[in-house]
């Protein structure tokens, strides 16, 4: 039952808010997950992490996504480039 | 004398630590030895990279527990060894979920975890909670013979470094998982957030046995000179900061008034620290070991100190 309003919830949602906000919030969403990756595999890009043996028993889990987010963090563009790209213009 | 085996009899995780060259594997290993012979199931772990259990018993102790004598046994915790379970156990669990190609991919990611500065840290300190950890311990007293100071600090603070750093990860992570359902394309359960919480009740739990007085205690083994009791001062004092309890000093090799000729000079140098060392650590029982005539080799020679202990 619970999972059946959580899942009404998200389709609603979904569908009243307009497409741009939906967006915004998608670019934040992916934004914040590419920063957590920066922490979590900061040493695949030179960055030394001390505890990287601790961030191997998420390999499992989120290896799909390294080679993407390594792809993403190597052509980030400018600041402004960045912050522009969260908006609809 | 027996003082502190007394002391320390309700004890089920006894700290052998101090400066290099004290004696720290000597006393450990007495202790472990009286321990065992009052009837209590003892297992004596070397958590130093260098180990010297081995050649203190003359026997040979390896990563794997393993008997030494009647209700005695010993374990030398190999980082490598326990590193290479660790990761060969992430890529087991990687076979089912990842596609091949994927694998291939992240092996250099493997690879270069494995090499960083922290892991063997890590891997020590796993094995560490590993053997603490109650619901798989079968013994009724673990001695560590620690590594010199600065190393064993390390290892006893990790909990506290690690669970502040996993914290900041689960908040993150939470942020971004939030955010995707916001935006309506992340499940409600995220399995990151499960490994990350779990890793962190593992560190909690190894804290609250660490800064548990009743539990675990901390032994110093120093010499009557200036030095050990230098260091040890100061590793008391970080200690008392991450809430961990020291309850004896151990003053090895200490000249006999009966010793005559050349040492009776270094006698009355000793005699000044002696003294110090008293006043410094008035609160703890301080036992005193002293030198003795022949070198300490095997049970035999272990027995012979523990007597003192």
């Amino acid at each position: 039952m619970k999972k059946a309003i959580s899942f009404l919830k998200d389709v609603f949602s979904a569908i009243l808010k307009a497409p741009a906000e939906n967006a915004i919030t998608r670019k934040e969403a992916f934004d914040a997950n590419d920063n957590f990756f920066l922490i979590l595999y900061g040493d695949l890009l030179g960055i030394p992490n001390p505890v990287s043996y601790y961030t191997l028993e998420l390999l499992p889990y989120l290896a799909p996504e390294i080679e993407g987010w390594e792809r993403r963090i190597q052509n980030r563009g400018s600041v402004i480039e960045e912050k522009a790209a969260q908006f609809n213009f | 004398m027996g003082e502190l085996a007394e002391k320390l009899k309700g004890r089920s995780f006894v700290f052998f630590g101090g400066k290099g060259g004290t004696g720290k594997t000597t006393c450990a290993a007495a202790f472990a030895l009286r321990a065992s012979c009052d009837g209590r199931k003892t297992l004596i772990a070397s958590t130093d990279p260098a180990h010297s259990l081995s050649d203190i018993f003359g026997v040979a102790i390896g990563p794997k527990e393993r008997p030494i004598s009647r209700g005695l046994y010993g374990i030398e915790i190999d980082p490598e060894e326990e590193a290479k379970k660790y990761i060969t156990r992430v890529k087991e669990q990687m076979q089912g979920v990842v596609s091949s190609v994927i694998i291939q991919e992240i092996e250099r990611q493997i690879d270069a975890a494995y090499l960083s500065p922290g892991s063997e840290e890590a891997a020590t300190f796993d094995k560490f909670v590993e053997l603490m950890d109650e619901a798989g311990n079968p013994y009724d007293l673990i001695v560590f013979d620690t590594a010199p100071t600065g190393h064993t600090l390390r290892l006893l603070t990790l909990p506290e470094i690690l669970g502040a750093w996993m914290d900041s990860l689960i908040a993150r992570r939470s942020r971004a998982v939030k955010l995707l359902r916001m935006a309506s394309s992340g499940s409600r359960d995220d399995p990151i957030i499960k490994v990350l919480e779990k890793r962190k009740a593992g560190f909690e739990k190894a804290r609250a046995i660490l800064t548990d007085p009743s539990v675990t205690s901390f032994v110093f083994v120093i010499n009557a000179e200036k030095l050990p009791i230098a260091e040890t001062a100061k590793a008391l004092f970080i200690l008392r900061k991450y809430g961990i309890a020291a309850d004896g000093i151990v003053i090895n090799k200490v000249i006999p008034p009966e010793a005559g000729g050349l040492l009776e000079k270094r006698r009355a140098i000793q005699e000044k620290y002696l003294a110090e060392a008293r006043t410094k650590f008035s609160g703890l029982w301080i036992t005193e070991i002293p030198l003795l005539d022949t070198d300490v080799d095997g049970i035999e020679g272990l027995s012979k100190v523990a007597t003192f202990l």
